[in-house]
């Protein structure tokens, strides 16, 4: 059981969630819960005020935009990774949402809770960053957008809420790859790629500090080919503290890791493109 | 707080705490212990039930954010007269539980992804399996189980129970009733 105390409400709508987030010190967004409630359990998370926005529908759905896809924050990880504007325009997000967790985590578990948890070492933020995509955030001043990239290493302020995820449409030539810790399953490393006309995009997490782009490895392996030697390469030239060592791995062998998922990734991505 | 729920196809009202757990509801609030709680922090899935028709954890849920919901745990499961559901049965059949403490919650998660392919071909044996991340056996294994779905959702493509073929351990206890394997955990303490 929860041994902490907090209160509970169920807003009826944005706005109402976004005063009670405001109103409150010490209040927390409530969505899908599988980080949250563990971590208010475990006492990593401390909340007073949970305000639930799990039943708010203005935050659902999965839409065809202008240039791309917008996901609704409440948009289930089971969701996302089986639909199939998803599947077809954004692969590695569809992907990277099916990594997560286990079928259950994934029945309850949201797109923006995944996004703001990305402290965790979720696998959606990696995914969002190669895509390139935007993320869309309610607040007491009105609604912003912020890159995935930047949003990996600030995070939501706490009076705001996640809204969407809105990524450029991509086709096929995008993909995920991840080698998960057996007991967690969170990513001991995980990469998304994208291959754009400007080259490719290439981001990581889990191996590192928190999820990010590797604008180095991109540039050496701008043009391709993608073989898995000329990938490594490229990955061997990374300054070595990127990679943080833990869990029995050490910097070499995640960096490595990385170096493999990322070859994998990139030749799945170059074949959906020929 | 004031709040319902419905419980296999019963409406509940009852007051909780904000900090209440869904399968503190169930088991301790309304006496349906079929449900086991093993891990308590969302790994095990011995918790698992389905809410609005979707497997979650029940450890991994607020009663208050549950509420207004429908709820099915493993005793909404077996019939009124207390038979086995196909699932269940084919389990049983193919010795798939074991020490029983996980059964429920396999059923539970099992019994959504049987539901999901029920209108194309029987989940691969790789699907079945990469659905059952969210369920820990401490006994022995997964094969058992494995082959108890792939069991039950032969029989309910032919309408009858059939051999799994290809699966040499299924021979050995075809033909041959196991004596006292149950698949129903409902209502027993593991």
């Amino acid at each position: 059981m929860i041994l902490a105390e907090f209160d509970y409400v169920r807003p009826v709508g944005l706005e109402e969630a976004l005063t009670l987030l405001s109103g409150t010190r010490g209040s927390r967004v409530l969505a899908g819960g599988q980080s949250l409630l563990p971590g208010l359990r475990t006492g990593e998370d401390t909340a007073r005020l949970l305000v639930d926005v799990r039943h708010l529908e203005e935050l659902r759905g999965i839409d065809r935009t202008a240039d791309g896809i917008r996901i609704g924050a409440l948009t289930t990880l089971a969701e996302l990774a089986d639909h199939p504007v998803v599947l077809a325009e954004a692969p590695e997000v569809a992907a990277a949402a099916r990594a997560n967790g286990d079928p259950q985590v994934r029945n309850l578990g949201t797109a923006g809770g995944n996004l703001a948890a990305a402290g965790r070492a979720t696998d959606l933020p990696v995914a969002a960053i190669a895509a390139d995509a935007e993320v869309e955030l309610a607040g007491p001043g009105g609604r912003w957008t912020v890159p995935a990239e930047e949003f990996a290493v600030s995070g939501a302020p706490a009076a705001a809420v996640v809204t969407a995820l809105l990524v450029p449409a991509a086709g096929r030539a995008a993909a995920f790859e991840k080698t998960a810790d057996r007991a967690t399953r969170y990513p001991v490393c995980a990469t998304a790629v994208r291959i754009t006309p400007g080259g490719p995009r290439i981001a990581v997490t889990g191996a590192t500090a928190h999820p990010l782009r590797l604008r180095g490895v991109e540039e050496r392996l701008r043009g391709g080919p993608y073989t898995t030697e000329a990938v490594l390469a490229a990955f061997r030239a990374e300054p070595r503290e990127l990679f943080v060592p833990g869990r029995g791995t050490s910097a070499e062998y995640l960096g490595h890791l990385a170096g493999v998922l990322a070859a994998r990734a990139l030749q799945r991505a170059d074949q959906a493109l020929a | 707080m004031d709040l319902s729920l419905n419980v296999n196809g019963r409406p509940e009202q009852f007051s909780a705490e904000p900090n209440e757990l869904l399968v503190e509801r169930l088991r301790d609030g309304l006496g349906l212990t079929g449900t086991k709680v093993g891990c308590d922090t969302g790994q095990c899935g011995t918790c698992v039930v389905r809410l609005d028709g979707r497997s979650v954890k029940s450890c991994l849920i607020l009663t208050a954010s549950a509420a207004g919901s429908r709820v099915t745990t493993i005793e909404g499961v077996t019939t009124r007269g207390g038979e086995l559901s196909g699932l269940q049965e084919a389990l049983r059949q193919e010795h798939g539980t074991q020490c029983g403490f996980c059964t429920p919650g396999m059923v539970m998660a099992l019994g959504e992804l049987v539901e999901n392919t029920a209108d194309r071909e029987a989940p691969t044996e790789p699907e079945i399996r990469e659905w059952l991340t969210g369920n820990l056996c401490r006994c022995t294994g997964y094969h058992s189980v494995v082959r108890g779905v792939q069991r039950a959702c032969s029989a309910a493509r032919t309408g009858i129970p059939e051999e799994i073929s290809g699966s040499a351990a299924v021979s050995a206890s075809a033909g041959s009733e196991p004596a006292s394997v149950s698949a129903s955990a409902s209502g027993q303490e593991g």
